[in-house]
């Protein structure tokens, strides 16, 4: 193995613990109110947000596009059947700390 | 790059991996954290099961469930008024294998609290627990009924209130009912499961009268006041489109069946004979919480901490779904016992990892009932915990109802039906 090569393979080694290591320390340090509080919408947008319904699928879409359609159920701006009931619920800190926790999951 | 450079990285390489060697062997390999047994593969007990896993794969779970398939109760009504397929509202348990939840078929006769263990009927064997979630739906109160106590009046007289083989036989009694014939439910005082259930079976078994037996007659006797949910628009619909058909009598409290005769009485409204008889008995905690002594509350009903789900008189033994004294706004409903699931869920992991358990749950409740083949209602709600009360009250300014019928919520109801089957099972 050339110098080279060495010193790449241990950036990546590096990149990829600081990765492992980032990882996991959100997952100790935050968000578990949040990922609590979202598993309750699974129900109807399914696991993780990821619908196989007419419901909208949350997994993977931007937060602050989800943060601003529920304002809009909120506020009656939005066509909604159920949303505009449910969000009523909650305060925004808690819909913005949903809508980040979905924006962060895998659509598949 | 300098070599002192390099060597730096390549130190720090290295002690950045042992660091972190222990963490994924911890998270592959790790001794159990501890075992956790469920009772019950329902809307609540598979959700629980599911998500302990979820949240910390280092926790064994076992769920421990008579039946091989889950039949969703919720559209089931669906099926008794023709519009709909049980194999549709059919799944298997094999999706919890992959969350590394071993599922077992058998039913539990006992619980030792003491020694923490449970013991099987089936495999005449015993599991041990750390920590126990109790989630066995409801009994029906037979005994309550006169009339209606031994297995072979029960067959005649089908309650169709636990989806499988009544839901067909009572599509079935239906189907086959003559021309211009009686067809009469009754329903039980609240707290029953489903609130909203019967008056939607009243719904759909009057428009399947409608098109096919239009001379025929659907009575509806309520032991309760009145409509327990979504009345307006029930009692909307009944006038409406089902007049002549549907005929709702309130205060009418059971007091004897005679499933030879086909005969109800009543308190106040006397003798009622019937072609079919639809009896949804009063209902309790399921068996194996009472005799595990987890009934509180009116002889019928488990008390639980709302923070943990964790019983009030059994430490160490968690109850959801059904079998709980619900809060006041809070239904007895697969979707409620899916959100009990996961509070449970996250309690149990946050206890059994020594961490803190969350001190503010937050759930809901989307409940959808189909008034004919294309059309739906909805209610919701928002609960949120009381801390000064310790109890889930529901927020003010949240939920409400559909404003009418409309086929726009049929298409809900259904991606509802999927994705909540796909929460707790897939």
């Amino acid at each position: 193995m050339s110098h080279m090569h060495r010193i790449r393979l241990v950036r990546l080694t590096l990149a990829a613990s600081i990765a492992v290591i980032s990882c996991s320390a959100f997952a100790q340090s935050g968000d578990v109110k949040a990922r609590n509080w979202a598993s309750s919408c699974n129900a109807c947008h399914g696991p993780n947000g990821n619908s196989e319904g007419v419901m909208p699928v949350l997994a993977g879409r931007n937060k602050g596009d989800l943060a601003k359609a529920m304002e809009e159920f909120r506020d009656g701006k939005r066509k909604a059947t159920v949303m505009h009931q449910i969000v009523k619920g909650y305060t925004p800190e808690e819909l913005a700390a949903i809508a980040d926790f979905y924006s962060r999951q895998v659509q598949k | 790059m300098s070599w002192h450079r390099r060597k730096f990285l390549q130190t720090l390489a290295a002690s950045s991996a042992s660091a972190i060697l222990p963490a994924i062997s911890g998270t592959a390999f790790a001794a159990s954290m501890g075992k956790v047994v469920v009772i019950g593969g329902g809307f609540g007990g598979a959700t629980a099961a599911k998500y302990i896993r979820m949240w910390n794969p280092n926790i064994e779970v076992t769920l421990v469930e008579p039946n091989t398939t889950f039949v969703s109760c919720p559209i089931s009504n669906r099926v008794i008024g023709g519009t709909f397929s049980i194999a549709d509202l059919t799944r298997k348990y094999t999706g919890l294998a992959a969350h590394g939840v071993k599922v077992v078929h058998d039913t539990v006769t006992d619980i030792d609290a003491e020694k923490r263990e449970v013991r099987l009927a089936k495999g005449k064997g015993k599991l041990s627990y750390d920590r126990l979630i109790v989630a066995p739906g409801v009994d029906f109160m037979y005994e309550t009924i006169p009339g209606l106590t031994t297995p072979d009046a029960q067959k005649k007289v089908l309650h169709g209130w636990k989806a499988g083989a009544q839901t067909l036989e009572l599509r079935q009694q239906l189907q086959s009912m003559k021309q211009g014939g009686v067809f009469a439910m009754h329903i039980p005082k609240a707290p029953y499961r489903c609130p909203p259930g019967p008056y939607e079976r009243a719904s759909l078994v009057a428009n399947y009268l409608k098109n096919h037996n239009p001379q025929a007659k659907l009575m509806v006797f309520d032991a309760n006041p009145e409509v327990q949910s979504k009345k307006g628009l029930f009692t909307g619909v009944w006038a409406e489109r089902y007049k002549g058909i549907l005929e709702y009598v309130p205060n009418a409290d059971l007091k004897e069946v005679n499933a030879a005769t086909k005969e109800f009485k009543l308190d106040l409204q006397g003798a009622q004979k019937a072609d079919v008889l639809n009896v949804i008995p009063p209902m309790r905690a399921g068996a194996i919480a009472q005799k595990a002594k987890l009934v509180t509350v009116n002889d019928r009903w488990c008390g639980v901490d709302f923070l943990t789900y964790e019983s009030t008189v059994a430490k160490n033994i968690h109850v959801i779904g059904d079998s709980i004294s619900a809060a006041p706004g809070m239904p007895k409903s697969g979707h409620m016992a899916n959100q009990h699931g996961k509070v449970c869920a996250a309690a149990v992991v946050a206890l059994m990892s020594g961490d803190k358990v969350n001190d503010q749950p937050i759930i809901a409740n989307t409940c959808y009932s189909f008034v004919n083949e294309a059309e739906v209602v909805h209610v919701a709600s928002v609960h949120k915990y009381d801390a000064a009360k310790k109890t889930m009250a529901t927020v003010t300014g949240s939920g409400g109802l559909s404003p009418a019928p409309n086929t726009t919520e049929a298409y809900m109801a259904m991606g509802w039906a999927y994705n909540i089957m796909n929460d707790m099972l897939a």
